[in-house]
């Protein structure tokens, strides 16, 4: 017969026995570990991803996701060599014209019928529609887009007698002669972009037949190419010694530039007593600013393509395209949400959702060869900038515009996609 | 024919030999030495030699790496090449940057290698200072050189400031840029030219010297007539590896020049540069490939020359 002592220690050996068996045996019953990766080539976006990937695993315990951020241009050449190699990410974060070429040559699956729904209904606007189609199916679905507006310094203007920003070319000059500290702004080729589009002219232009070729060799071309060059040389208002972009503008070495809206985030951090505000870009002939989407995909690689397009649903739901405006500056891509507390709180992002009658939308055209025009084109522009004989010199801007348009339209005839 | 009163010629079995002609000795001696290279050449066919043959065959092609479909463009690649002002920027660049970073590399290291060999307090320490921007990786030098190169916050304009100079766009402004990335090829690499010459300068034996002083020789008239010449196999080898290495120039353009986002720069464009952006920016591979065998081509014409010149008078 057993003592007491003797059933009191069965018992608990016991015990001991079921809780070893239920941590062994527990885990092959609970649900699999789901591990998924995002890259994205905008650091800035990295502490948004991060909460979005710690808020996901509180609703689903047994996803994993690990996010990787890159600069933008160091992120690209990172997809040309993992891509089709089948070893890139579960996710991309990246826009259309980086991605074209993986897009057609079949490395990215076309969406999925819900976010394919999605797309086409009212939350974006019909220009990302266009962007994100290719042979009449969607790829990829709209997360932030880049905006430009015109960033000003408030306390700057008003040393300068300025209470506003200039809303047209003339005005542009004329702001540029009175203020003490001109302005700034890297990224050449986009950059004229925003002075070529008013002019009446654009970097590529569509043909009829679903082709292109260059549009800016034209009177549009020269106007805005003989802007900035004056810009440059006769009313001094870029200093090649001046820190660029941002930085130039945080330190108050800039008294205006062009760029998206995740200034606003960098401004905060890096110089929150800044007195600033954005207005829309000036006009001339036309008026209008580029909209470049930034886009997530799945790779075809991707072994939990259902489980990535349920998070980045999830990233894109409302709150949380909310929180992306609030933590990184960067506009969210859907329109269908309301700002407005944000918008309160950074006035300056007003700017950014302002449409009115007449301002147009253009963007990078969704063709493989993009980047390689825009960055040739941007080479030649910096040549120009520098060579202060084009100053009053309508002959050299003419060859100039000649010679760039030329050979954007060789690289869009060596790849098949030029007609006149 | 033997004769019957001749002796009997004792039989010996003759040395085994091989098909190939040589004792099965020596055969078995070249098979081990083959058989213990073999792992190593085998990775270097694979790593070096494959890659180089398909490197060069691809120059012949249109390909964009994405997918499987290759034209055949003969010398296509190649023409469109000569006639791109982007490659034509980057063949000069690369040129005046190798011409300068070998000149003053290997000028300057010599002088400094001869100072340091003759036996001055503390040449040791020299030799480690010289020595450690060798041995310190590439991306985290440009970085610090990058700011040094800052045009308004870097030292090295507040330190012309204090001499009464006008600080300079030294990253932003064409011929300036080239020189900044020129100043940073040639203090990398110096102290790896300096310890070749001072390797070079040690295996010169002392007689020569001595002979040279019991004769009258003095300073110049020595180094001239007997270290430079001793010198010339060492002279051919840091000529040679500096001229490889400065035509290979890639980092200090990229981390300093390039389009970073941001970046106050002005693109030195190289031929390493320039291939990597057609090769992976604009995913023309074949292109790329073409420029890759010029490259090739360029170093090995410039490198026999350098043997040719540096030859030793037989």
């Amino acid at each position: 017969m057993l003592g007491r002592r003797s059933r009191h220690l069965g018992v608990m050996g016991v015990c001991a026995l079921l809780v070893a068996i239920m941590i062994v045996v527990a885990p092959a019953y609970s649900a699999p570990t789901v591990r998924l990766s995002l890259w994205g080539g905008f650091p800035e976006i990295g502490p948004f991803y991060e909460k979005m990937a710690a808020d996901y695993r509180r609703a689903n315990p047994n996803v994993e996701i690990s996010i990787l951020t890159h600069p933008l241009r160091d992120f690209e050449r990172k997809l040309a060599a993992t891509i089709p190699a089948d070893t890139a990410a579960d996710i991309l974060e990246i826009s259309t014209y980086a991605l074209q070429r993986f897009i057609e040559a079949g490395f990215i699956p076309a969406n999925p019928p819900a976010t394919d729904t999605f797309l086409k209904g009212k939350a974006y606007p019909d220009a990302m529609k266009t962007i994100n189609t290719y042979q009449r199916k969607s790829y990829g679905i709209p997360f932030f887009q880049g905006r430009q507006v015109l960033f000003w310094n408030i306390k700057m203007f008003q040393e300068a007698g300025l209470t506003r920003a200039p809303q047209t070319w003339d005005e542009l000059i004329d702001y540029c002669q009175k203020l003490t500290r001109k302005g700034g702004g890297s990224g050449v080729g986009e950059k004229w972009w925003f002075w070529l589009y008013p002019a009446g002219g654009t970097i590529i232009e569509q043909r009829p037949g679903g082709k292109y070729r260059a549009g800016y060799g034209n009177q549009a071309g020269r106007d805005a190419l003989k802007l900035y060059v004056d810009l440059v040389h006769k009313y001094r208002c870029d200093d090649p010694t001046l820190k660029r972009d941002a930085e130039a503008f945080a330190l108050e070495q800039a008294a205006m530039f062009t760029r998206e809206s995740w200034i606003i985030g960098f401004v905060r951090n890096n110089n929150p007593g800044l007195l600033y505000t954005a207005a829309l870009l000036p006009k001339s002939r036309r008026w209008g600013t580029i909209i470049n989407p930034v886009n997530f995909y799945v790779t075809r690689s991707s072994r939990n393509a259902d489980v990535a397009w349920d998070f980045i649903n999830f990233m894109l739901r409302p709150e949380n395209q909310q929180q992306l405006l609030e933590m990184t500056g960067w506009m969210p891509a859907r329109q269908d949400v309301e700002y407005k507390e944000q918008i309160r709180k950074a006035p300056q992002f007003k700017a950014f959702f302002e449409a009115p009658e007449g301002y147009e939308f253009y963007w990078y055209l969704p063709i493989g060869p993009f980047d390689e025009i825009l960055t040739k084109l941007a080479a030649r522009l910096e040549r120009a900038y520098a060579d202060k004989s084009l100053v009053d010199n309508p002959a050299g801007i003419a060859r100039v515009i000649e010679e760039a348009a030329n050979e954007t339209n060789a690289i869009l005839r060596r790849e098949g996609l030029y007609s006149e | 024919m033997a004769s019957v009163n001749e002796p009997a010629r004792e039989l010996t079995a003759p040395a085994p030999v091989a098909h190939l002609g040589i004792s099965r000795r020596t055969l078995g001696v070249y098979l081990f030495c083959y058989l213990g290279l073999a792992p190593v050449l085998v990775l270097f066919v694979y790593l070096r030699v494959i890659p180089i043959i398909t490197t060069l065959a691809a120059g012949f092609y249109n390909w964009d790496m994405i997918r499987p479909i290759r034209v055949f463009l003969g010398l296509g690649n190649y023409i469109e090449l000569l006639r791109d002002p982007n490659f034509q920027n980057a063949l000069s660049n690369t040129a005046i940057l190798a011409a300068g970073s070998v000149i003053l590399g290997t000028v300057l290291a010599l002088g400094l290698a001869v100072t340091v060999n003759a036996r001055i307090t503390g040449a040791p320490i020299y030799q480690l200072i010289y020595f450690l921007p060798v041995v310190t990786p590439w991306v985290p030098v440009t970085v610090v050189w990058k700011w040094i190169y800052d045009a308004r916050y870097g030292p090295l304009n507040q330190a012309l400031a204090a001499l009464g100079i006008p600080g300079q766009a030294w990253l932003v402004e064409d011929r300036l840029a080239l020189i900044s990335i020129l100043i940073v090829m040639v203090w990398k690499t110096l102290g790896y030219n300096l310890i070749m010459f001072l390797v070079g300068l040690n295996n010169i034996p002392q007689e020569y010297y001595e002979a040279a002083v019991v004769d009258g020789a003095r300073g110049s008239t020595i180094f001239r007539y007997i270290t430079l010449p001793l010198l010339k196999p060492m002279l051919l080898f840091v000529v040679v590896i500096s001229t490889i290495n400065a035509f290979n120039v890639f980092t200090p353009v990229f981390m300093m020049t390039s389009d970073i986002q941001g970046a106050a720069a002005k693109l030195v464009r190289t031929l390493v540069y320039d291939m990597w952006e057609n090769g992976f920016r604009y995913f023309r591979v074949g292109y790329a490939s073409a420029e890759a065998a010029l490259l090739l081509l360029i170093v090995l014409v410039l490198t026999l020359m350098n043997m040719r010149l540096f030859r030793e008078d037989r």
